[in-house]
């Protein structure tokens, strides 16, 4: 019965009924294969197979409505829906695995499973508005992505008991990650070699391809948010900044300095997937180099080290090139382009794609796809198998950066006793040993030592990123 | 958005069995509704609505619009706190769940394929828009509630551009007018005149539907649903306003 056409079909009366139960099925599962397919009927129009079996009946009669359960072809699904939010209480909280403006993150434990987990608090700024819009659109975010290299929101979790808030904290539930990249580039015994630096980067391309092809925008890409396990897979992380892209005008306060991109330093407010492409490209020559690329110390600094390493663009480089830099003092000195030879100690692909990406001008900057299409992955050394890269210890940036702060206070403390005239030799020991870390610190820490949290940390140039984050003001449509 | 149905927070959490819908009613809700101010509520749900989608409006103004519209119903004498408190029960009732599949963006899709007249897809459109009153949103996937709400104008006027009704599938149309509404009935009469004509056509639209890869199970369950939520409709305001306000009575007793 396969072979015979729709026609055909429809005046046999006996295959009337025949579109039926085993249609939806097949619907279902190559809707599923389809990657980013917002339209659940796309496949509306290959029913043909759906003719092999036919029940008696015509199609178009009419049943009284049934109170019996309506058979579902997806039955895998949990039964027990409605059943509300997870309270902190399932929880255990153990020790904190970082803090920023976006809130703190606890590592955790699931009580009943025996899960470690990673709890983001929700910061309320402002508390009269209700939930931020940021913190709405992150989990709706999370909430539609499923992708290996990025991370997955597995609960939502509640504590009513706080003691000061009046309001009660909203947890974010992540799996649990052992390092993000910038802890792993900060420890001293950690060495990348160059199979595991493309493994890393091809993950973090696949990553970036996704997000970009369901049309979302990261805007805060950068070595802390890059979570790696050690089975060796990496997943991008936080998303706190990210949204859908749309033809808006979009705020030019996102990204972290030292990853952002020339568009966006020169103001920019219409700007798409290739700021997220830049930062890549930072925390690829960061991988290479096994320190950031460009730490600007300022955002005048920060673009003034971009035309070092990229070259100053001009009007035939980068089309309206000067109509952007409105008002923003121009850095006048034209710097010629060096990527390459910068990175060619790293091997000539590595060099290539790296001029690729670094490009100023945001059109001719590689995008993802082509990325992942780049020499340089298919070049030997091949980028190695996750499952075979080395495990290390857990290394999160906050714990790098918190014996700094701890010696802060012992140098304060010092200061103090020192005034008093009884400073110790144990504490001029560990003043010492302070003194050679911080210097081999120094390297990753060029503004103050607290500088790299801060993401729009300019106050000068800049308001600070929480109040203007809501970019389109609110108006009725 | 981009994402999968099927494999969306909308389609493993929020499509029900109807042994499901009941049990939820009964007892899962952490919070149960009838405790709850309807206004506050409704407020609320418009205010968190428009945050979703990426147009928010100040909370503010929420409460004062809620305020004007309710001025001769009671009132709303909420503040900012209130609501801000409420959107938080509200988004932990979800659990956090927000995105939603809306049958909209299927049915314009579907009518374009179809080439339907643009008045038929406004009357769909407002079908679509009614069947948000029932719980049909909770029951079936959002494009076969649009398919459905497709079938039905076009299945009752029987219009002369897909028309039909030559052979077998007269019972198609009949069949939904003798148990529906009353215009089905007039209608029915007029394709009866045009049959002859037309009769090429009738094969696209049979065939349209034919093909389409939906369970036409489900599509006849929501046609019979929105026939009977028309009668009841229709039923409501021919009842006596005093029998009314006694089965809402009862209601609030429970």
């Amino acid at each position: 019965m396969t072979d015979r056409s729709p026609q055909q079909i429809l005046k046999d009366p006996h295959v009337n009924g025949s579109i039926g139960s085993n249609s939806s099925r097949g619907g279902h599962s190559s809707e599923e294969n389809g990657r980013s397919s917002g339209t659940p009927f796309r496949t509306y129009h290959n029913a043909e197979a759906s003719f092999q079996s036919s029940p008696e009946g015509s199609p178009y009669r009419i049943k009284t409505p049934q109170l019996t359960p309506y058979s579902k072809p997806y039955t895998d699904y949990p039964q027990h829906k409605f059943h509300g939010c997870s309270s902190i209480d399932d929880y255990e909280l153990m020790d904190k695995l970082g803090e920023g403006t976006f809130g703190e993150v606890h590592k955790g434990k699931h009580t009943k499973s025996g899960k470690i987990v990673a709890l983001k608090r929700i910061l309320m700024h402002n508390e009269k508005e209700g939930i931020p819009i940021t913190a709405i659109r992150e989990i709706k975010i999370l909430r539609q992505l499923s992708h290996p290299n990025v991370v997955s929101l597995s609960d939502m979790a509640i504590e009513y008991d706080t003691p000061s808030d009046t309001q009660p904290s909203i947890y974010m539930v992540f799996p649990y990650m052992d390092h993000d990249l910038a802890g792993l580039l900060e420890n001293p015994d950690v060495v990348f070699t160059p199979p595991q630096i493309k493994c890393y980067l091809k993950q973090l391309l696949e990553g970036t391809f996704y997000l970009h092809n369901q049309l979302i925008l990261h805007r805060d890409l950068k070595a802390a948010n890059l979570l790696i396990d050690n089975k060796g897979i990496l997943k991008i992380a936080d998303f706190g900044l990210s949204r859908p892209l749309q033809e808006k005008t979009l705020t030019g306060c996102v990204v972290t300095r030292w990853y952002r991109a020339p568009e966006l330093l020169l103001k920019s407010k219409r700007y798409g997937t290739a700021i997220d492409m830049w930062a890549i490209g930072c925390v690829f020559g960061e991988m290479l180099k096994g320190k950031p690329i460009l730490p600007g110390r300022s955002d005048i600094d920060q673009l003034d080290q971009i035309y070092k390493l990229c070259g100053t663009p001009t009007n035939s480089t980068w089309e309206g090139f000067d109509t952007l830099a409105n008002g923003m003092e121009v850095v006048s000195s034209k710097y010629p382009r060096k990527v390459i030879t910068e990175f060619e100690i790293f091997g000539t692909q590595a060099a290539d794609l790296l001029d690729k990406i670094l490009v100023c001008n945001p059109k001719d900057r590689l995008d993802a796809f082509h990325a992942l299409d780049h020499d340089y992955f298919f070049t030997e050394p091949f980028p190695a198998d996750p499952k075979n890269l080395p495990t290390y210890d857990s290394s999160h940036e906050y714990h790098h950066r918190k014996p700094q702060k701890k010696e802060r206070e012992v140098a304060n403390r010092n200061e103090d006793e020192s005034t008093r005239g009884s400073s110790s030799t144990q504490d001029s020991h560990r003043q010492n040993k302070k003194d050679r870390r911080s210097r081999k610190r120094s390297s990753r820490t060029p503004d103050t030592s607290h500088s790299k949290k801060v993401r729009i940390n300019d106050q000068r140039d800049q308001p600070p990123r929480r109040h203007a984050l809501p970019e389109k003001p609110i108006s009725r449509n | 958005m981009a994402a999968n149905f099927w494999a969306s927070s909308h389609g493993k959490q929020w499509l029900l069995s109807r042994q499901q819908l009941q049990e939820s009613r009964k007892e899962d809700l952490k919070n149960s509704y009838r405790g709850s101010e309807p206004y506050l509520v409704a407020a609320t749900c418009m205010y968190l609505a428009c945050k979703i989608e990426e147009s928010p409006h100040h909370i503010k103004s929420v409460i004062t619009e809620m305020k004007h519209v309710t001025a001769d119903k009671g009132g709303f004498q909420y503040e900012n706190h209130k609501v801000a408190e409420m959107e938080f029960y509200l988004l932990e009732e979800l659990n956090f769940n927000m995105i939603v599949f809306h049958p909209y963006r299927a049915l314009t899709t579907l009518a374009q394929d179809l080439g339907t007249k643009n008045e038929d897809v406004q009357r769909a459109w407002f079908i679509v828009n009614d069947t948000y009153k029932t719980d049909m949103c909770l029951l079936y996937p959002p494009y076969v509630i649009a398919t459905a709400a497709l079938y039905l104008p076009i299945a009752l006027k029987g219009g002369d551009q897909y028309v039909d009704n030559n052979a077998s599938n007269g019972n198609s149309a009949q069949g939904v007018t003798t148990r529906g509404a009353k215009r089905g009935a007039t209608s029915a009469a007029t394709n009866n005149g045009n049959n002859n004509n037309e009769a090429t056509k009738v094969k696209d639209i049979r065939q349209w539907f034919a093909l389409l890869n939906v369970d036409l199970d489900q599509i006849i369950d929501i046609v019979q649903e929105i026939i009977s939520l028309y009668e009841v409709w229709d039923d409501y305001n021919k009842k006596p306003p005093q029998e009314i306000h006694g089965i809402l009575q009862r209601l609030l007793k429970k």
